[in-house]
Order: C-alpha cells, then structure tokens, then sequence
C-alpha cells in the first residue's frame, strides 16, 4: 500500500528543548493516526512539520512522495488545521463554506456542505459573520471548512476540541467515512473514545529524555 | 465561637472621590509630572504651529473676502461640523481611560464624577472648533477690514452649533440603534455638502440676498443658542448616571486603541480596528448567492459581497469625487496629491481580504491558490473602482473647463495601476511595518506611520506617472493627446503584470 506519509528520524529543537527526538511514522493511503501523549510532547509540532509549515531541525519527510508545504498542488491534496485560524472579516459562514469548495472544484450545491453544516450544529448559523460566533462555533466552523473541500490527506489537530458529545460522535463518524473512501488521517487527539470512534490506531509519543 | 455579624444592609456607599484617590497613589509612585512627556508635548504642538499654523491660520481667516453674502462657506461649515460629528462618535464621545473603565466604571461610584472629564472636554473642543468654523464662514463673507463685531457674532454662533452637534453626539451614544441612523445621516451630510458646496463653487458661488441683519442680533441669537447649549450639558451630565455601562466601556476601549495608535505611531491598527466594529454592527447580513456562479471568479464575486455590504460606507468616496474641484484653482501640485490619494482611497475599498491573508495566510492554503491567481482576482474590482472614481473626477474637472481632452478615458486607464497601489498597501501589515525602528537623535522612533503612509503610494507614483505628469504639463487649454493615453494603458498594464509575476507560485502566500 502506497505511504502517503513518511516521518523518518526527525528531531525538533526549540532552543535548548528537545520536543521530538528522531521520531519515525509512516502512513499508509486510507488508513487514520492519532497522536496520543501528554501536553507538550511535540504532537502539534509534528503535525505542522507534516503540513510543511515548520522545518524540522533534523530528518526527512515526505508527504505524497514529495517535500510537504510547497507548491498549490500540495495544498489541494493537504486540508489542515494545524494553523492559527483565520478568516474573512465580511463573508459569512456559508459563504466562507462555499467560497473554499468552489475554489477547490467542488459543487456548492450538491448537498455536501448542507450535510456537514447539519452534522456540525452549524444550519442556523449561515448568514452570521465568523466574528460574531462563539469559540465553540468557531471551532465547528473552521472544522467544517476544512471537512468541505476535497481532500486526499487530512491533517487535524485535536478535532475534538471544544464539541459537545452529540458532534463530537457525529464528526467522528464523519471521518471514519472519510478513510474508508479512500482518505488518510493524521490527528492528535486527548480523547480516546473519539479516537476509537474515528477507528484511528494510536501513536504514542513521549517527551525526550533530557539530555 | 464569636459568631460573625453579617451586615443589617449593605452600607450605601459613601461619595469617595476614586479618581482623586487613584491620581494621589499614582503621583506617590511615579511623581507629579513626566518632565519628558511636557517636552515631547510642547516639542509637537510647537511644531505643529510652525508647520501648519500659517496656513490654517489663511483657511480660517483669509486675507481677501468678496464682502458679499454667498452660500458656500455655509455649506462648507456644515460639512466640517458634519465632520466633526462623526469624529465624535468614533471616540465616544463620553469614555474614561482604560484602567477607569474596568475599575471604576462598575464600582459603586456616581457615574457623573467619572465622566465630567469626558464632557467638559467634548464642550471644550466643542466650542474651539464651532468658533474656528463661525470666524471662518465670518471671514469668507465679510468685507475687509472686518468689524470685531461681526467675528465675535461668528464664533458665537458657530459655537453654538458645535456645542448642539456634540450633544447630538453623546445623546446617541446610550441608544446604539438611533446612534447607527445619526451616524449615517452624519456622514451623508457631510459628503452631500461637499457635493453641492463644488456644485456652487463650480457654478460661480451663487450669492444670497443681502438681509439687513446686523452683527448685533447674530451675537445675541448666537449668544443665547450657546447658553442653551451649556445648559443642556449640564443637564447631561444628571442623565449620565442612568447610562449602561457598555456605551461607556466600549467607547473607553476604543478611546484607547486611539491612544495606542498615536502613542506607538501605528495607525494600520486604527484600520483594522474599524474594519471589526463596522462588520460587528452589520446585523442584516445574509448569504448571497454570488459564490456559487460558474461564470465569476470566486475571489471577484467576494469583493463584490463586500462592495455591496460596505456600501453605507461609499459615501465617503463618493463624496471625495468633490474635493478636487476646490482645488482646481490652487496649487498643482496638491491637485496631484488629492487626486491620487483619492483614487488610492477608493482602490483600498475592497483591501480587507488582501490585509488579512497576509496577516495570517491560513485561508489561502485551505483555498489550494497560488499568490498569482489570488493577486490577479484580487486587482479587478479595485481597478474598476479606481478607474471609474478616476473619470468622474478628472470629468468633473474636465468640466469646469481646468482641463481639456480625453482626461475621462486616461482616468479609466489608470484604474488598474492606482489598484497595484492599493493591493500593495493592503499586503503591508501591522507586524510587517510597525517594528522597524528608526534611530533619531531623541531617541528611536517606530517608523510604522512613515512608511504605512508611503506605503503602495510608491508603487502608485511610478505607474500613475502620465496622469501625475499631465495634470502638471496640460493645463486648459492645452489638449491631452492619445500617446498619454497609451502611455497609461502601457503602465497599468505593466505594473500589473509585474505585481502579479512577483506573487508567489505557491500556494499559501502573496
């Protein structure tokens, strides 16, 4: 099976910290992956190195068998959010919705933002500007801007944040479909019942021992 | 086990005179006065007075008057106080500074002690300004040498204006919903006066019926309308004490990003700022169905939505189309300025999206498009915008017979390179400018405001050339000929291209 990921021996220092010493994960194509560990042992860094967005002071990865984060053509392939968020001002949340399918060649209307926005608790929400919603809504929303484009690789840090437990079983369920139609599945996550219900195999990291 | 007393009723509270209180503690820590602060304040308004002082000192009160009654300075009077309106109600007008707001404004303390700075300030500045206006107005109807009558009737009344414009102002300021329609009708006003004081400029300053009025009734009228006006402060400051505390709080937050913004000299922060309380006071917003059509570039259709939703906003541009014809007497080179300024003003109308990708690019990577697609969408609204405000104005100038030939087509030929401007502006973000330090022999001075002003007016001034070195070497009734034409065409075209080709190729980036 084709490895869409592949983290070999990759090493990230913060100054004198070690946060991730010569950590090694391969992916495989339809397959999920949960980071598992403490806070502070590196799995939202990991993350972003796999996005390409940080450098690792040592190692090699490859994401679809090239470096990650350069070009458009990684970025159609690539939907994260690893990233502080961000938004335009006067756009509301549909039209955001709408805006990111159509600019990835999707149909705006062939029911799949509707279904998301119903499976996330956002129908009511369409016509309100980001701004004004709550940082749980806002969380619902930037999950569903990521949810609603094509995509071959996810890359999600910590999904299950800030969802009460009705949403939180429905993204779930949302992401276990996404891998079983072809999708890979990169996440860190603190909730092992989520984790389970997304059918993702854990990787646990551990903090590097001093040196 | 001495059982602890709970109180019968909780003790009114006694009158504390807080913020006397607060200064004492704050003058033992950090002394009287900051010798350096009185430095910098003089060293400013000392400058201030030499720079401009002369010139403001003619606006206010030109050496030469027709001596005849005419209806443009009125016009002209009302546009500032317009103006000055607005001014207002950005700043509050009634705030107390930031640590006041959060620990006085909600303690038990008698809300009128707190905001009787606020309002005798606003009353003050009222009364500077009204009278600035009524002496101008005076000064431009008045034959020379003016009776002291005649100016003192002026100012009297222009004060008394200013004092029931800034009562307008605070009265709106608990009633957030009228607040919003005055806010509107402030800026119509002001803009529709600019409008029609060109209109009468141009058509010769139609002049009114001498009325037998003398200075002595004005005074007396003027007079009485003041201490109308004081009083009505005064009740004010009763009626305070039965105001939300949120008016307050948000005109004290606001107050102080003002603060923040002259103090660190950033005032790209002021946009953004305004941008957010703008989009928070939309409450009708409701999806459009734009996005979705085939036959429009996704990124055009959104500087459309946002062009439609900020159109209580184009008053401003629409109103600036005016301003030129002021100028179309005077010196060239402030012709120029006006006229790109203006045209880089309308340009920015749509920069938000651009400013906040490059603030935080996050979209752009959930988009999957590359820094070309998203600057080549992004320059096309504003160079419409740009090329149309363009015509109408070097139309309008066309018009009045300051120009001759085809300046409306060289107007829309420079939409495109006034955009490139504006786009560059846009990208130029807070953290990209305002940390550049520049040593000076007072010390290091943050160069955000410098160079957030010449920001994309470099890139303006070089593509703009033909219109700037027209507007210089043709005046009426020399003909504009088709090589400027094309020489802008060549440009916009060009710097376009240019601006484009130097985005980044990959994704996530300008």
């Amino acid at each position: 099976m084709t490895v869409v990921v592949d983290v070999r021996q990759v090493t990230v220092r913060y100054g004198s910290t070690l946060v991730l010493d010569r950590i090694d994960l391969q992916v495989p194509e339809g397959s999920a992956v949960a980071l598992v560990g403490e806070n502070g042992v590196g799995k939202s860094t990991l993350l972003r190195c796999v996005t390409g967005l940080q450098e690792p002071t040592d190692g090699d990865i490859s994401v679809f068998t090239a470096v990650p984060g350069r070009g458009a053509d990684f970025w159609r392939e690539v939907a994260t959010t690893v990233e502080s968020p961000s938004w335009y001002q006067g756009l509301t949340v549909r039209e955001h919705l709408d805006l990111v399918r159509v600019v990835n060649g999707g149909d705006p209307d062939d029911g799949h933002i509707a279904e998301l926005c119903v499976t996330l608790g956002l129908a009511g929400l369409s016509d309100s500007l980001p701004s004004t919603l709550s940082s749980g809504q806002r969380q619902r929303f930037l999950l569903a801007a990521t949810l609603v484009r094509p995509s071959r690789l996810l890359v999600l840090d910590e999904p299950e944040q800030r969802l009460d437990t009705r949403i939180k079983g429905a993204v779930a369920a949302h992401l276990r479909s996404y891998v079983a139609a072809g999708g890979t599945l990169v996440m860190a996550s603190h909730d092992d019942g989520f984790r389970v219900g997304v059918g993702a195999s854990a990787v646990a990291l551990i903090r590097p021992e001093a040196e | 086990m001495t059982p602890t007393a709970a109180p019968v009723r909780p003790a009114a509270p006694a009158t504390v005179h807080a913020r006397r209180w607060v200064r004492r503690r704050r003058i033992a820590a950090e002394g009287r006065v900051d010798i350096g602060a009185v430095y910098v304040v003089a060293l400013t308004v000392l400058m201030a007075a030499a720079l401009v002082g002369k010139p403001v000192a003619r606006v206010v009160w030109p050496p030469e008057a027709s001596g005849e009654p005419a209806v443009t300075p009125f016009v002209g009077g009302v546009a500032v106080l317009a103006a000055f309106f607005v001014v207002l109600r950005q700043l509050g007008p009634l705030s107390v500074s930031r640590s006041d707001a959060t620990w006085l404004l909600l303690a038990p303390i008698p809300r009128r002690t707190l905001l009787a700075p606020a309002l005798a300030l606003t009353t003050v500045a009222a009364l500077v300004v009204g009278a600035a206006i009524g002496i101008a107005v005076t000064g431009r109807i008045v034959a020379r040498p003016a009776e002291l009558l005649a100016l003192w009737a002026g100012g009297t009344t222009g004060a008394a204006g200013a004092v029931f414009v800034a009562l307008l102002a605070i009265a709106g300021q608990p009633r957030p919903a009228a607040a919003r329609l005055a806010d509107g009708g402030g800026v119509a006003v002001g803009a529709g006066s600019l409008v029609v004081a060109a209109a009468l400029g141009a058509a010769g300053g139609p002049g009114l019926p001498t009325l037998p009025i003398p200075p002595v009734v004005v005074l007396t009228a003027g007079g009485a309308a003041l201490v109308t006006g004081l009083f009505l402060v005064g009740l004010t400051l009763r009626t305070v004490e039965s105001w939300p505390a949120a008016p307050i709080a948000e005109a004290s937050i606001n107050a102080g990003a003002y603060a923040d913004v002259a103090y660190a000299v950033e005032p790209s922060y002021l946009a953004e700022m305004s941008a957010r309380r703008f989009w928070r006071s939309r409450t009708r917003v409701r999806t459009t169905r734009l996005l979705p059509t085939r036959w429009l570039s996704p990124l055009i259709a959104q500087d459309l939505i946002i062009l439609r939703r900020k159109a209580p906003r184009l008053w401003w541009p629409v109103g600036s189309v005016a301003v030129p014809v002021y100028l179309a007497e005077g010196p060239v080179w402030l012709l120029l300025g006006v006229v790109l300024i203006g045209a880089l003003g309308a340009a920015g109308f749509t920069g938000e999206s651009t400013h906040s990708d490059a603030a935080n690019p996050a979209i752009l990577r959930l988009l999957g498009l590359t820094g070309r697609r998203v600057a080549a969408a992004r320059l096309v609204v504003p160079a419409v915008i740009a090329g149309g405000w363009l015509a109408i104005t070097l139309a309008v100038l066309q018009g009045l017979g300051a120009l001759a030939g085809p300046w409306w087509v060289l107007g829309l030929l420079a939409g495109p390179a006034v955009a490139a401007g504006a786009y560059q502006r846009a990208k130029a973000s807070a953290a990209s400018l305002g940390t550049i330090l520049v040593d000076t022999p007072l010390g290091a001075f943050p160069a955000g405001m410098l160079l957030w002003l010449v920001n994309g007016v470099d890139v303006l001034a070089v593509l703009t050339l033909p219109v700037s070195v027209g507007l210089v070497l043709l005046p009426a009734p020399e003909v504009l000929g088709w090589p400027w034409l094309l020489a802008q065409a060549v440009s916009s075209v060009l710097g376009c291209a240019l601006l484009v080709r130097l985005s980044a190729r990959t994704a996530g980036s300008l």
